[in-house]
């Protein structure tokens, strides 16, 4: 599953795995997150509510030889479970709706828990580089390429590593202290979630054509690779 | 033949993000580069035609859309 998206990437206290849900914000950012059963798959900071007003540009078919569609974050299709829609959420495995009943592999919320290691790995906007101060940063892209690129390294880390993958990548402004980007790969044992989750990141930060403009209090610069280009 | 050229980064505030170029038939993405005064650049920027990372050699078609992709900073 990859994902570009303007909302922010909410994963904060709520995650526990097996269950990873990622996406989905509050109607009011005023409101503090409240504590869900996360086995509602509803949104955790307001019931019954899913995302609005966000912009999932793409995501990965089921088929790689499809070409990327807009979908409706609403109901984004579960990456484990197919055919199973998840609202207002990105859910990589999840628990069974009954925590008090066992599981059966029957029950479509049910993961196929063959993975036993999850590594996460989220990449947040410093508010501080060296001496510079960021104000905050703005991040564009090629959008159809990187979702393109986006696929390809996930068709990678499964082929390499066995790994179930969620790669998310915001776009627009954000601020330090935000999460800009987080992949996610799960796998039998934990070294090989290590290592799928090590090239996640490292190949996109190589190969996924995003860039990122950063604004300071004495100007903004391009980061271009290792440059930094003053911008017009 | 004509195609689509998109700039990303530094190069769209410098040249603008959209240019539809008209371009000899044996044109590459060095002649795409070359047409916007953008010779310098292929050293350490990339080329993409049609979403896909390709060579600033490789020929270009008619309706092709050619990115000029300076060294990404994603993540």
């Amino acid at each position: 599953m990859v994902v570009l998206i303007y909302e922010p990437i909410r994963l904060d206290s709520w995650l526990k795995p097996p269950l990873v849900v990622l996406g989905s914000s509050p109607a009011d950012p005023s409101q503090p997150p409240t504590t869900k059963d996360p086995n509602t798959l509803e949104s955790p900071s307001v019931p019954g509510r899913t995302v609005k007003g966000s912009v999932v540009l793409g995501s990965s078919p089921a088929d790689p030889s499809q070409p990327a569609t807009t979908i409706d974050p609403n109901t984004l299709e579960s990456p484990s479970v197919p055919g199973r829609t998840v609202k207002g959420s990105v859910v990589l495995g999840s628990s069974p709706a009954d925590p008090s009943q066992p599981p059966t592999t029957k029950d479509p919320n049910t993961f196929e828990c063959s993975n036993g290691g999850l590594v996460i790995f989220q990449g947040i906007v410093r508010g501080r580089t060296g001496d510079v101060e960021t104000e905050y940063l703005e991040y564009s892209a090629h959008t159809e390429m990187a979702l393109r690129q986006m696929r390809e390294i996930e068709n990678e880390a499964r082929r390499k590593f066995g790994a179930e993958v969620v790669m998310v990548h915001r776009l627009g402004r954000l601020s330090p202290g935000d999460t800009a980007v987080l992949v996610a790969a799960a796998t039998p044992h934990r070294s090989e979630a290590f290592e799928a989750c090590r090239f996640l990141i490292d190949t996109l930060k190589q190969d996924v054509p995003i860039w990122k403009k950063e604004f300071t209090r004495s100007g903004a610069f391009w980061v271009e690779g290792d440059r930094q280009v003053a911008a017009e | 033949m004509r195609c689509r050229v998109l700039l990303f980064a530094h190069l769209a505030d410098r040249c603008g993000p959209n240019h539809d170029l008209t371009l000899p038939d044996d044109a590459t993405g060095r002649t795409v580069a070359s047409e916007l005064g953008l010779d310098n650049i292929t050293s350490f920027c990339r080329v993409a035609i049609n979403s896909r990372f390709a060579s600033w050699d490789d020929p270009i078609s008619d309706g092709d859309e050619v990115a000029i992709l300076p060294p990404v900073s994603g993540g």
